[in-house]
């Protein structure tokens, strides 16, 4: 029975990652045919990140620390978010065109296909401009970190995959949360625009904001687990972490596996626009 | 002639008050903005004091509210109108119909603007009065304000224009509009205020239009110090600018509306 399981999945996985990259190769062949636009994209994320940072370097030019962080914590948190979001950029980026497809009725030719909706509509697009947010991220990420001394132990590279991959469940999930709105009618991506504010907020230490917006963020609203509880853990010496936070891998996981049983169950109601 | 366009006007504003969910949660977008952008400062300050570059907290969180709500009034994003409108060829209609093109668009913006104004413009500014008093003195200044945000709104227009413009070469919008959209916020000091520039940065801010698009009509309903002078200056920079910003959207149109290919339709 159980190997029986385990061999379908083995088969499910492997017939996925193919159609996955089949289609990868056909996106990234099809933006290629209008290089001024990938170039245009690519530099457009730089400058916003860029532009972004400069906010950040001005605003430090007359202060000395934000709720208690300095600039390089602040500079770890930063990279810490961008890093975090970026999965979500490169893979989910489809969502913000599905409230035009509904209302259009392009969404149909989704529905036809003998594989998982949300996987096969997600997978039209590769965004590559997520790999330049990515590449900043990292750089911002590795440079605070060297200047603010934090040992490199195997321990620690552990628990930043562990608090890493909880906080990219959490991105995507609030990617696909906001997304399923699409469904309900109004050609709208309003929700999708208040979702990414959310998470553009995690760059903000929560010791910023008000008590009641404080557990917003960490029970409603899960940015908290985005940035601040993973880089509190390494620059404040893990001072007012929640213990849940290391079991954010987990959170992040039931988030997202409930934020996709919510898309679907919008998806299949879907009924087309009769054209 | 006007008549077609006022209809074209009507249309766009009706658009954008459709669907109330858009509206709804657009709301709760600004409020979620205005929300954290207070607490944000608020702790920019609790750490250096009761004043920063001669500003105190009520000073800096009036500028910022004001200069980003003006901001988001003004704009519409119309390059992606144009931007769909390539996609799907529906842009040979447009083109081919009796109606200056670039007034086309034009009164589409102007649609959405006044919908801006009413629905986030108005309410934020009321808002702004009642909760911090004493910051703006309206009074003869707001005929002065009123003309300036028109120029600011024709510039504006001219840099949508130029970018939904511009996708007839590159067939998409989002690099170039994104970009238009974070450097105009930042010159135009919406994200920090100009004072706390640097003065390698500040001076590059005044030589850029965005700051007597938002920050200096701005000025004119917050600084009753301004004189006659001033006033002309600042006047003067716009009008100067808005004339080499719509003479730009004008050419970059006509040399790109010969490459423009038409995709089905």
């Amino acid at each position: 029975m159980a190997v029986e399981w385990g061999k379908n999945t083995l088969k499910k996985i492997r017939y996925y990652t193919r159609i996955y990259f089949m289609l990868a190769a056909q996106y990234l062949k099809q933006r290629m045919q209008f290089r001024a636009d990938f170039v245009m994209e690519i530099f457009g994320m730089l400058i916003v990140n860029l532009v972004e940072f400069l906010t950040f370097w001005v605003v430090f030019h007359s202060i000395t620390e934000l709720g208690g962080w300095n600039f390089y914590e602040m500079l770890f948190l930063y990279g810490f978010s961008l890093m975090a979001m970026s999965p979500q950029q490169l893979l989910l980026d489809n969502g913000w065109s599905l409230s035009h497809k509904v209302v259009t009725g392009d969404f149909l030719k989704y529905c036809f296909r003998p594989m998982n909706l949300l996987f096969y509509f997600m997978s039209e697009t590769v965004d590559v401009k997520g790999f330049s947010q990515w590449f900043l991220g990292i750089v911002m990420f590795v440079y605070s970190w060297n200047k603010l001394g934090i040992p490199v132990t195997f321990v620690n590279i552990l628990l930043l995959l562990v608090f890493m991959s909880g906080a990219v469940l959490i991105c995507m999930g609030l990617l696909i949360f906001s997304c399923a709105f699409g469904f309900m009618g109004g050609a709208t991506n309003a929700a999708m625009v208040l979702a990414s504010d959310l998470k553009g907020y995690s760059r903000y230490p929560l010791t910023v904001f008000h008590k009641a917006i404080r557990i917003i963020f960490t029970v409603v609203i899960p940015v908290g687990f985005v940035a601040y509880y993973p880089a509190s853990f390494f620059v404040k010496a893990k001072e007012n972490i929640p213990v849940i936070v290391y079991f954010s891998p987990v959170i992040g996981m039931i988030f997202f596996l409930l934020t996709c049983k919510f898309w679907l169950y919008h998806a299949r109601k879907y009924a087309g626009t009769g054209s | 002639m006007l008549k077609r366009y006022r209809g074209i006007i009507r249309n766009c504003f009706a658009e954008e008050l459709t669907y109330r969910e858009h509206f709804i949660v657009m709301l709760l977008i600004s409020v979620v903005y205005y929300i954290v952008l207070y607490f944000v400062w608020k702790a920019i300050y609790a750490g250096s004091g009761s004043s920063i570059n001669g500003q105190t907290f009520a000073d800096t969180f009036v500028n910022l509210a004001l200069t980003s709500c003006l901001v988001q009034c003004l704009s519409s994003e119309i390059e992606w109108n144009i931007h769909f409108t390539i996609l799907d060829g529906n842009i040979i209609i447009k083109m081919v119909r009796p109606l200056n093109y670039m007034m086309y668009m034009l009164s589409e913006k102007i649609g959405y603007v006044i919908t801006h104004i009413i629905t986030n413009g108005i309410p934020v500014f009321l808002v702004v009065m009642i909760l911090f008093p004493g910051y703006l003195h309206p009074g003869w200044n707001i005929v002065m304000f009123v003309f300036c945000m028109c120029l600011s709104f024709l510039m504006m227009f001219c840099l949508e224009f130029m970018a939904g413009v511009f996708a007839f070469y590159t067939q998409s919008v989002w690099g170039i509009s994104t970009i238009k959209n974070v450097v105009v916020g930042f010159f135009a000091g919406s994200n920090v205020p100009l004072s706390f520039f640097p003065e390698g940065l500040y001076r590059i801010a005044q030589i850029l239009p965005f700051k007597s698009m938002y920050h200096e009509p701005l000025r004119m309903l917050m600084d009753t110090s301004m004189d006659a002078h001033a006033y002309i200056r600042v006047i003067g920079f716009q009008f100067g600018w808005c004339i080499l910003l719509m003479a730009a959207a004008w050419i970059l149109f006509k040399i790109m509306s010969k490459r423009l290919d038409i995709n089905g339709g």
